[in-house]
């Protein structure tokens, strides 16, 4: 295995990895548990998805996010809670850059009312750090 | 990563999977469980599963349920015992000529298209009965035009400050939604003067006049409208436009 690889594969990266992203997925659950219209409105101002299935998302989407985070932070299940992080991301960060394609301008609410982000190049950036830290926590320690 | 042939490194991907699986299922349980148990509570509490579209009353259909008779003349004498709500503001004073009412004068840069045929001035009697009512009121063509032909309403554009250059109704105030989301001080700015705002985009299954009907009520406003047919059905019948980033007199 060569050095980037051995890197990578360290349990002292992916381990800190793994808790970052479960510290930040738990937190975005947890303001949205608490607020499910306001993220049901957050949904609705992206017009991605179905008007009907808005609130349907709201609804389930922070508990799988809850779980998701808790498997990371606990260490159980942790690389299966890195992988679903890591699939989340990819379509949160998708979601930021259709909004911006369309010229949508709105207070993303990634984090329940609480996170007063636009959406926008920041937003972009920080959804790709994000995604890159949880790619590492989904690799497989050796 | 699962390398073909490693029984070892698939039965890890398996795992992973299956790891997953219990994730995602959990969560959905956990998550039907609560909104479930919030929907039971006295209060409740919770969302309905599946989201409707808001249905607005329709002031036309407001109106109907208030007429009491409809005489000869056309005019509707309103049963203000169905509907309590004061009359609108009084309106702006009449303009001596139909081309001062419907032609308004736009600026150099906007030019504005005069309607098809010379409008005739609606009078006050005629004009529709704003109810004052905490959701958004649709209104289609004929009110608002009654509306705007006095200037009893305060027209608001929601679309996007680059569509609303292209061309909108002139005398019309650019307010895009998602300006109006992070900026609600924009919203408290609107010199409305106590006549009823309607709000308008680009009709078809644009939401963002009823996305910013909503939000003005609430912040507070009152007697809000949605002209659903927006920008291509007002354009289409000929009546006044105007293009560029001013407003366009009216």
């Amino acid at each position: 295995m060569n050095s980037p690889a051995r890197f990578l594969s360290s349990p002292w990266l992916i381990k800190p990895c793994r808790i970052a992203v479960g510290i930040v997925f738990l937190a975005a659950a947890l303001a949205k548990i608490g607020d499910p219209a306001a993220f049901a409105t957050q949904i609705h101002h992206f017009r991605l998805a179905p008007l009907a299935s808005e609130n349907a998302i709201a609804l389930l989407l922070p508990w799988i996010e809850l779980l998701t985070g808790l498997a990371l932070v606990l260490g159980v299940r942790a690389r299966s809670g890195a992988w679903l992080a890591a699939g989340m991301m990819v379509v949160f960060t998708l979601a930021v850059v259709s909004a911006m394609a369309r010229h949508l301008d709105f207070e993303c609410g990634c984090f329940g009312t609480a996170d007063a982000t636009r959406v926008g190049l920041t937003k972009l950036l920080e959804n790709l750090g994000l995604l890159v830290v949880s790619l590492i926590a989904s690799l497989r320690a050796r | 990563m699962a390398i073909e042939g490693d029984p070892e490194s698939n039965e890890h991907v398996a795992a992973t999977l299956r790891g997953v699986l219990f994730i995602v299922v959990a969560g959905l349980a956990l998550g039907v469980l609560h909104n479930s148990i919030g929907r039971a509570s006295r209060p409740p509490r919770g969302l309905p599963w599946v989201k409707h579209a808001d249905e607005a009353a329709s002031l036309e259909a407001l109106q109907r349920s208030a007429v009491k008779t409809v005489p000869t003349n056309g005019v509707l004498t309103l049963d203000t015992s169905a509907t309590p709500a004061p009359r609108i503001a009084k309106p702006a004073p009449v303009a001596a000529t139909p081309s001062q009412t419907a032609a308004p004068s736009p600026p150099a840069s906007a030019p504005a298209t005069p309607p098809t045929s010379p409008p005739t001035m609606a009078p006050a009697s005629a004009l529709p009965v704003i109810p004052d009512v905490d959701r958004p009121i649709k209104l289609e063509l004929a009110s608002l035009k009654k509306l705007y032909d006095v200037g009893a309403v305060l027209v608001v554009d929601a679309r996007e400050a680059a569509e609303y250059a292209d061309g909108h109704i002139a005398g019309a105030t650019s307010l895009p939604y998602n300006d109006a989301l992070t900026e609600p001080e924009r919203i408290e700015r609107l010199g409305e003067a106590g006549r009823p705002i309607a709000v308008y985009c680009s009709g078809g299954t644009c939401e963002l006049s009823m996305d910013l009907a909503k939000l003005m009520l609430a912040h507070g406003r009152k007697k809000v409208l949605v002209y659903e047919g927006g920008y291509p059905e007002w354009q289409a019948a000929g009546y006044p436009v105007a293009s560029g980033t001013q407003a366009g007199g009216r």
